[in-house]
């Protein structure tokens, strides 16, 4: 369950056509939000410019981490990358429809999807 | 359960207490009828106030939180306090704003009030009525 030190929040972190993929799994938020913001750092860090965040794996997800990943979609953009979201989950999807958000992100259905698409295969 | 009843709970004010009171409010929803739904609107309601208090409190600030639910036939009323809380340095990167819109969108009123005073409050007010 927790990714380090009992929080409910865990990161898996894999390689799709030469993408990085996060994937998180449990809830996010102010509690739990430090540890997402610790793997955005490293990956940039690593020189990691276009990523996707597989959000299908979340049971909660707060306005912390909304601004977590607003916060590292905006720092993969103005590296020349930038950063796709996959998320079904219409609880999930909800908080991004309610904020406006869906219309900034790129939000697919599936990473398949998300790597086409950050790749050019896809419009 | 009874058509009028509180419920109140306090808290340390630290991060990980806030999914205490999420799951807490969630199941007293469940219990005072609301469907999944419904349920789902309070608790993130009162996640989104509570977070709204702790990232107004400077770092390793103390305090208490307390979340109080006083429900009638019509509504519930939450009412979530930071009390001895001690204002830090803004770290908002737009959760603020955004937390607003959550707790206006998932309640029928969402109020802050006294946020200068060290018992920064946020007031919900969610409708029984129709679920």
């Amino acid at each position: 369950m927790a990714s380090g030190d009992g929080h409910s929040l865990r990161v898996n972190i894999s390689v799709v056509d030469g993408l990085v993929v996060l994937s998180l799994f449990g809830e996010v938020d102010i509690a739990s939000v430090p540890i997402l913001q610790e793997h955005f750092q490293r990956q940039f860090a690593e020189g990691s410019q276009r990523m996707i965040v597989d959000l299908e794996g979340l049971d909660y997800l707060d306005s912390t981490g909304l601004g977590c990943v607003t916060a590292a979609r905006r720092q993969a953009r103005e590296a020349g990358g930038d950063l796709l979201l996959v998320c079904t989950r219409q609880r999930v999807l909800r908080l991004f429809n309610i904020t406006g958000l869906d219309q900034v992100f790129v939000i697919c259905r599936s990473v398949a999807e998300a790597t086409a698409r950050l790749q050019g295969n896809e419009p | 359960m009874t058509e009028r009843g509180e419920v109140s709970l306090r808290l340390p004010a630290e991060p990980d207490m806030v999914s205490v009171a999420r799951l807490t409010f969630a199941g007293l929803a469940s219990r005072l009828g609301f469907d999944f739904d419904g349920a789902e609107d309070i608790r993130t309601a009162v996640t989104e106030a509570l977070s709204l208090l702790l990232r107004r409190a400077a770092d390793g600030a103390k305090g208490t939180l307390e979340v109080a639910v006083i429900w009638s036939p019509q509504a519930l009323e939450i009412t979530v306090r930071h009390r001895g809380a001690t204002a830090g340095a803004t770290r908002d990167r737009g959760e603020t704003a955004i937390a607003v819109m959550v707790m206006e969108a998932l309640t029928d009123s969402a109020a802050i009030e006294d946020w200068a005073t060290d018992c920064p409050t946020v007031r919900l007010t969610k409708s029984r009525l129709g679920g």
